[in-house]
């Protein structure tokens, strides 16, 4: 009798087995299809990459040391420069090595246009006469292609600033400097060298600066 | 020799087992797994950066 309830038991624990067995290997297959990138028939994978608007600074500062202005020698100002490489000074004892404009990237995914602002004008930054006193910046395409023209970039309302070209800074609305930088990595890069005029009658001295804010909008 | 009574046992032991793993098996369900939601990233239009450029002026020196 007692045998007999041992094999009946051992039965049913056996055809439970069996049964659990089963339907894993069902689930098992059910998964395999659901959350893999199984390429087959059967399976698939669902990705959606959103849109970003992304820019970066990758040289976000431009220290000039101290100097002044040569009024010995009968300048009448200052006159500082960045390009892509070096700084230059006439005017001035300020030391042009290793000055480099502001550098901007396009780091998303989408084309944007590029507008600047600045804190502070010439006659914020220096006071003084105004006539011999500037303070503007200059856009260029450091990789071939990456400021575009707007209306070939689709831009509704292009500005078409020329690149190259000193424009005064802009304090108050942002100024569009670039209609179109393309997010592609070989045309993803411009330089903005600043042009810093300093009056020999300068009424603020010691350490001026002015904040840069650069504004990119999805095109 | 093993008691039949614990054999007994431990045969209903592994019975209450396996129908428990029946049942989390059963109620494993691919296709909420699949359809688990993704974070919702909002697409980024715009975007602001500053920069900063300084300078030291000495003052002129003033001539009497």
């Amino acid at each position: 009798m007692k045998s007999n309830l041992l094999l009946a038991i051992a039965i049913v624990a056996i055809l439970i087995v069996f049964v659990n067995l089963s339907i894993t290997l069902t689930k098992l297959q059910d998964l395999r299809n659901a959350v893999t990138g199984l390429a087959g028939s059967l399976g698939y994978v669902n990705v959606t990459v959103n849109t970003q608007a992304s820019i970066s600074f990758t040289n976000d500062t431009l220290t000039w040391g101290s100097g002044i202005v040569n009024t010995s020698g009968g300048w009448t100002n200052a006159t500082l420069t960045t390009n892509l490489t070096a700084g230059s000074v006439t005017g001035g004892n300020w030391s042009g090595s290793g000055k480099r404009g502001l550098t901007i990237e396009n780091q998303g995914n989408l084309n944007v246009s590029v507008s600047l602002n600045s804190s502070q004008n010439a006659v914020g930054m220096f006071g003084g006469t105004a006539a011999r006193a500037a303070f503007q910046w200059n856009i260029t395409a450091v990789k071939g292609g990456s400021c575009l023209n707007g209306t070939s970039c689709g831009t509704t309302n292009p500005q078409n600033t020329t690149l190259g070209t000193w424009y005064d800074v802009n304090t108050t609305t942002g100024q569009v400097v670039c209609d179109c930088l393309p997010w592609g990595d070989t045309k993803d890069l411009i330089s903005i060298d600043i042009l810093l005029r300093v009056p020999d009658d300068v009424s603020y001295t010691g350490t001026r600066s002015a904040i840069i804010t650069a504004t990119a909008s999805a095109i | 020799m093993v008691s039949e009574k614990i054999v007994v046992a431990l045969l209903i032991v592994a019975i209450l087992l396996s129908v428990f793993s029946v049942i989390l098996t059963v109620s494993i369900d691919a296709d909420s797994i699949r359809n688990i939601p993704m974070p919702s990233v909002k697409p980024k239009t715009n975007d602001q950066q500053t920069g900063q450029v300084g300078i030291i002026v000495i003052p002129p020196l003033s001539v009497p």
